[in-house]
């Protein structure tokens, strides 16, 4: 049984190729949601200290509206069945779109994968794929 | 089942989207600024043939993206 917890971190909205050139403490995983758009998972604002000063127009704000959870192979192989799409085979990669049904994204690495989704959508993600 | 082609998510269902209407263009020969508004907001080509089309991805990156899609065969190019 999967458990989804709640994601600490910061999300930043910048210029793409300032997001490009970030650099990330290593304890960060930092998810590029959109070309513009990360959302670094237990980072701080002074973690993007260098997004701010080299993109006056940045915004970094706290973020804590998704929940995950961390997935071995086992568990991966099982949420794959609920994909419609084909995943990358490259690693790390970002995937987002439906699961099971639920929009989530999933952040594949070759050690283990974090499922995560926008906290409104936990329980129906839950249910889905338990 | 159609699907589209997300330039930053890649190939997924049409469920995933959100429709945003034709991207539109203004006949030239409409000169007038505010005239140009109106044909702008609200006239609609409605074209039989390839239409260039505002898609959403919402179930994903939550960006816009711009396709050209055939009405008559409901053939997607990014």
């Amino acid at each position: 049984m999967l458990a989804l917890n709640t994601l600490r971190g910061i999300r930043v909205v910048a210029a793409p190729h300032v997001l490009d050139a970030a650099t990330w403490p290593a304890h960060v995983t930092a998810l590029r949601i959109a070309p513009d758009d990360i959302f670094a998972i237990e980072a701080t604002e002074a973690d993007a200290a260098g997004v701010a000063s080299a993109d006056s127009h940045s915004i970094i704000v706290d973020e804590h509206g998704f929940v995950g959870c961390w997935l071995d192979h086992q568990q991966l192989e099982h949420i794959t069945r609920h994909i419609e799409w084909h995943a990358p085979l490259h690693r790390p990669a970002l995937v987002q779109g439906y699961v099971a049904g639920v929009p989530a994204k999933i952040w594949l690495t070759d050690e283990r994968s974090l499922l995560l989704c926008a906290s409104p959508y936990a329980a129906d993600l839950m249910e889905r794929v338990s | 089942m159609l699907w589209l082609s997300c330039p930053n998510c890649g190939s997924r269902p049409i469920e995933e989207f959100g429709f945003g209407g034709e991207l539109p263009t203004v006949p030239d020969r409409i000169t007038d600024p505010k005239e140009r508004d109106i044909d702008y907001v609200w006239m609609f080509d409605n074209l039989e043939g390839i239409s260039i089309e505002r898609w959403f991805h919402q179930a994903g990156c939550r960006r816009w993206h711009t396709v050209e899609r055939n009405t008559i065969t409901d053939s997607v190019e990014p």
